[in-house]
């Protein structure tokens, strides 16, 4: 099982991120890292628009699924039918669950462990014939950072960036609003505390890992502030998640 | 028991979850929610009602029907 992991996720992106470093006029595995995180990110770009516009959606059409069920309380098959024309008429594409979500699992794994890998000798053995094996490999950052070493500065910068990413997703409620719902409340509650336990608990990771972890993390998270940043610009404002409850309050969904 | 579950449900919230977890942007899309309330914190909330055992299966089923024929209640 873990030759497979290896064979098919693994040492693909190994491979590219070396393919990268040879191509790139500076050689720098930083620089390299950077261009690996960001060009995974751009092949996933479709997927992460339509999954939060499908989100965004879902969350709309919620009081028409409520009504719908109270209708045909007492009729599945009519029940089902109605539901499925509600998606259609929202363009909501009922297929996209939480497993075709778990797809993206092994990708991420298998990035992660590219890095925590390294790059010894042994490793650049293991190249395709056709990529070039470096010589050595170049792993101070800018000619500033040590990349197989611990830093305390590039974990810190992951951290900041885990608290503006966390601050962004929090949901603009109306606190009134979330207290009179528990489920509401509890969601909420739990988003306020990342805010401050999630670069906490960043740094506690990060400090004792190769930098070049907390390099990948940082390119990330940016390209994540990026698309959240661009997904509340380009989804239209008609799309705009505000749904006005039975009782008149509103709630605000992210 | 249902502490050790409960426990055990929060460690993923907080680090592995899409929407909350501390490795959440390593995800390159959200998972889709077809529930207003997450699975994770229903979970956590069947669990302190039912407690372990039959919260835990309400739980898994709960996951179960995170498909498109799933009939809201």
């Amino acid at each position: 099982m873990s030759d497979i992991f290896n064979i098919y996720l693994v040492q693909p992106f190994f491979n590219l991120l070396i393919y990268i470093y040879n191509v790139l006029p500076w050689h720098d595995i930083g620089l390299a890292t950077i261009i690996l995180t960001f060009l995974i990110r751009l092949v996933f770009y479709p997927l992460f628009h339509k999954s939060s516009k499908q989100q965004i959606l879902m969350n709309r059409i919620q009081p028409e699924l409520q009504k719908i069920q109270k209708e045909y309380k007492d009729d599945k098959e009519k029940q089902v039918k109605a539901q499925m024309a509600l998606y259609k008429k929202h363009k909501v594409n009922p297929f996209g669950g939480c497993l075709f979500a778990i797809i993206q699992l092994p990708i991420i794994l298998a990035v992660y462990r590219v890095f925590l890998n390294g790059f010894s000798a042994e490793k650049l053995n293991s190249l395709y014939s056709f990529i070039t094996k470096p010589e050595i490999i170049n792993s101070v950052f800018l000619g500033l950072i040590d990349l197989t070493k611990p830093n305390i500065v590039l974990a810190l910068i992951t951290a900041y960036l885990q608290f503006i990413s966390s601050k962004m997703i929090m949901p603009k409620t109306e606190p009134k609003a979330i207290g009179e719902d528990p489920k509401m409340k509890m969601a909420s509650t739990m988003q306020k505390q990342m805010v401050y336990i999630a670069p906490v608990m960043t740094l506690v990771i990060l400090i004792p890992l190769p930098s070049i972890l907390a390099l990948y993390w940082s390119a990330t998270t940016i390209f994540s502030i990026f698309q959240q940043w661009l997904i509340k610009k380009t989804i239209k404002v008609e799309d705009a998640p505000k749904i006005i409850d039975q009782d008149g309050t509103n709630k605000t969904i992210n | 028991m249902k502490f050790i579950f409960s426990f055990l449900i929060k460690i993923y919230q907080f680090l592995f979850s899409s929407h909350s977890g501390v490795f959440r942007n390593f995800y390159f899309f959200p998972i889709q929610c077809r529930f207003e309330e997450s699975c994770s914190n229903f979970a956590l909330r069947i669990i302190k009602e039912r407690g372990a055992i039959k919260g835990t299966a309400l739980a898994i089923k709960r996951i179960g029907q995170c498909h498109p024929f799933h009939i809201h209640k």
